[in-house]
């Protein structure tokens, strides 16, 4: 029988706890480390965003200089709801991101799901169809220009082929300019988006999807049970950055048809840049930026907490 | 409850925040606040001169003569688009102190939004002191300058007339001449002639309601309504919508997806359009035969118009409006240049299309100037002669600029509509005017 051991008493180790007093003395470290990026946070985007509130206060022509500045109490943001423009460019813009993002994520999600399987050339697939989401937005319009021009455009050439010898007019009409601009948005993100969703797949446990075909789940039952709860928070990330980006949209409207035909592609974005940059009123435009964010917010803050619980990480 | 620390930092943030907030605003404001009087040196100093023109097609050659001439007054030329984006651009350059002594401006809405805030020195004594400037001063028919209270502030450089380009050897291959004094109803059955498969007569029709009524056209009751229920604006319409519809004028559907309101002379210099209504600086890509490629003679008619025997407006303007800025410290070099610019400098100009809006300028020089050195293989020149140079016109000014861009705004998508065929004419001039009177009222 052995003899129990008494237990040794435990090495008490010293840590050099920093006093009360010295953590006083040194409490401008972190402030140093974090300056830099406050600063730029502070310069380009904190005091434009108190600014762009300040100016839809105000009636402002910018020519006038400060001196030119009019207070105008809530005036801009009452004048928006009697604005029918408004109102209008509102709907083209939930139309553009109401279709545009759930499509190009929808797309994106198969495009991924295709890309993860084993494929000859896999990788040059993917990084064909992450391109258009490198390449400049007037890169991307001039060779749309010429796919959807109504006579000589490939698109109309190839249904032409098919049949339909009159094709719509896409850019040219004010029927089809808002759709054609949602197709060319959706053609432009959906690789990225696929990239994000390649990368959640990757990361995905690939035992979870074997226990299930042991339990004899077929490929539609594994997707639903386990592949789309797994990509919830990615799809809720694609979901949030996507419309806040979609409902900001611009460059596509500016270039390709500066609002038209007939304002049937101004949205909200260029609505306000009329204002501001075509009719000189910046406190109505900065009023409409202010509505615009808090409007994107409520949805954005909707969908996070709509996300919230559904993930299989969460 | 808040610790000391914490509101500390918060107080730290506050003060940073207002701090750019004030720093930022600072950059905007205007150290403008000198009068129109005599300031600096005449013959010696440093002009930053904003102008719209580029600078290899007139002004480059023009402040080299100009330094020729006055050695001690150095200029720097700064090319400003002339869009929107390049306005405002120019506006916050204006108003954030940037050092700008010459602006030239090219809109009526542009010198008047300049003029209101008080960007640009008082001229009216300055050219009431040269007689060879008499039409410029302040006066209130027929005016040659805008006028603010009595006063002036700019004064225009140039004065462009319009003009039909036309291609000689499609109206030769159909055996047709074209008159010099000609009506809309000879001109629309010429463009019938002209037009074959995908091949339209002209690119664009006459402005009845211009040519009719002159400046402030778009506006009545001294600006307080716009005119939109006149009919000529309707017949005028109708006018374009017709000769779509017969396809003796190029579709709106095309110039929508070539941008061609921006190139009109692209499809003109390709034989696709027989005829372009336009202004003498289009005659700069004609010139251009090494972007523009072409193997016809451009003819040079003047607009037709509604009716013989009757007096109408010219569908050109007064450009190129010189301003001298009140933050400059050299205003007096400034009007040494904006003089000689006037007269002896508006001869570099012509080059880009820019016609000098004084007489003076010995008309062969000018012709010259303007058709280039291929003249005689690029054009009729009897017919660009004749046309260009012929006295007696009516060149209008717009004076009234109540809502002007919001206007032109609404009409850019309201004849986008009627000319794709989507909304009838009366639908078309019942809309301008009630759309244009809410605009009106709202800027009033």
């Amino acid at each position: 029988m052995t003899a129990l051991q008494p237990v040794a008493e435990p090495t008490t180790i010293s840590v050099a706890r920093p006093s009360a007093g010295r953590s006083r003395e040194r409490w401008w470290v972190p402030w140093a480390f974090i300056a830099p990026n406050m600063l730029g946070l502070l310069c380009f985007t904190l005091v434009p965003v108190l600014a762009g509130i300040a100016i839809s206060f105000t009636n402002w022509n910018v020519v006038s200089g400060l001196s030119g500045i009019q207070w105008a109490g809530i005036t801009n943001f009452t004048n928006l709801f009697s604005d029918a423009g408004f109102w209008k460019a509102l709907l083209r813009t939930v139309f553009f991101a109401g279709i545009g993002v759930p499509f190009s994520i929808g797309l994106g999600l198969l495009l991924a799901l295709a890309l993860n399987r084993p494929l000859i050339g896999r990788g040059l697939l993917r990084v064909v169809f992450f391109v258009p989401s490198m390449v400049n937005s007037v890169a991307i319009g001039m060779v749309w220009l010429l796919v959807l021009n109504p006579d000589s455009g490939i698109l109309n050439r190839g249904l032409a082929l098919v049949g339909i010898k009159h094709g719509p007019l896409w850019l040219v009409s004010s029927t089809t300019a808002l759709p054609a601009l949602v197709l060319i948005h959706v053609w432009a993100a959906m690789g990225y988006q696929a990239v994000i969703y390649l990368a959640a797949l990757q990361d995905m446990p690939q035992e979870l999807h074997e226990a299930a075909m042991a339990d004899g789940a077929g490929p539609l039952r594994r997707f639903w049970t386990i592949t789309w709860p797994a990509l919830m928070p990615t799809t809720t990330f694609l979901a949030i950055t996507s419309f806040i980006g979609t409902s900001q949209g611009f460059g596509m409207m500016a270039f390709l048809t500066q609002g038209g035909p007939a304002d049937s592609t101004t949205v909200l974005a260029y609505y306000m840049y009329q204002n501001g940059f075509q009719f000189y009123k910046f406190g109505y435009a900065a009023a409409m930026g202010v509505i615009t964010f808090l409007g994107v917010l409520v949805l954005t803050l909707c969908m996070w907490r709509y996300q919230k619980g559904r993930g299989l990480y969460t | 409850m808040p610790s000391q620390r914490e509101l500390s930092r918060r107080t730290v943030l506050t003060g940073l925040a207002g701090a750019g907030t004030a720093g930022l605003l600072a950059g905007c404001g205007t150290n403008a606040k000198n009068d129109s009087g005599g300031k600096g040196n005449a013959t010696s100093a440093v002009l930053n001169v904003w102008g719209g023109v580029p600078p290899e097609t007139g002004p480059n050659q023009m402040f080299a003569a100009f330094q020729k001439k006055y050695p001690n007054i150095k200029v720097t030329y700064h090319r400003y688009v002339n869009d929107p984006t390049g306005n405002l651009k120019l506006d916050t350059s204006l108003s954030g102190g940037v050092d700008i002594d010459i602006v030239v401006s090219y809109s009526a809405e542009a010198v008047a939004k300049r003029v209101k805030a008080g960007l640009f020195i008082d001229l009216t004594d300055r050219i009431g002191g040269e007689s060879q400037f008499a039409k410029f001063a302040p006066k209130e028919t027929h005016p040659s300058n805008y006028v603010f209270d009595g006063k002036v502030y700019t004064i225009p450089a140039a004065a462009t007339p319009s003009l039909v380009m036309m291609n000689a050897a499609m109206l030769k291959a159909k055996n047709i001449t074209v008159p010099d004094n000609w009506t809309t109803d000879e001109f629309r059955a010429i463009c019938k002639e002209l037009s074959g498969s995908n091949v339209y007569g002209t690119f664009n029709a006459p402005d009845l309601a211009r040519q009719t009524l002159g400046p402030d056209d778009t506006y009545k009751n001294g600006g307080k309504e716009s005119n939109y229920d006149a009919p000529i604006f309707s017949k005028s319409m109708q006018l374009a919508v017709d000769m779509i519809n017969e396809k003796s004028a190029i579709p709106e559907t095309q110039i929508l997806a070539q941008q061609l309101a921006v190139y009109p002379q692209s499809v003109f210099l390709t034989g696709k359009v027989g005829m372009l209504i336009n202004s003498a600086y289009l005659l700069r890509y004609v010139n251009d035969t090494k972007s523009y490629p072409h193997d016809f003679k451009t003819l040079i008619k003047p607009v037709p118009v509604p009716e013989k025997g009757n007096t109408y407006w010219d569908l050109g303007a007064w450009g190129d409006f010189l301003a001298i800025t009140k933050m400059s410290k050299s205003q007096d070099a400034a009007w040494t240049l904006v003089k000689w610019w006037m007269t002896e400098g508006a001869q570099y100009m012509v080059q880009g299309g820019r016609l000098p809006s004084m007489s003076g300028m010995p008309q062969d020089a000018i012709m010259s100037s303007l058709l280039g050195p291929d003249a005689a293989k690029l054009y009729d020149v009897d017919s660009a002669h004749a046309t260009i140079l012929a006295p007696g016109k009516k060149i209008p000014l717009d004076t009234i600029t109540t809502a002007a861009p919001e206007m032109s705004t609404v009409m850019g998508s309201l004849n986008q509509q009627a000319l794709l065929g989507k909304m009838s004419v009366a639908n078309w001039a019942k809309q301008a005017k009630s759309k244009c009177d809410a605009a009106i009222k709202k800027d009033s």
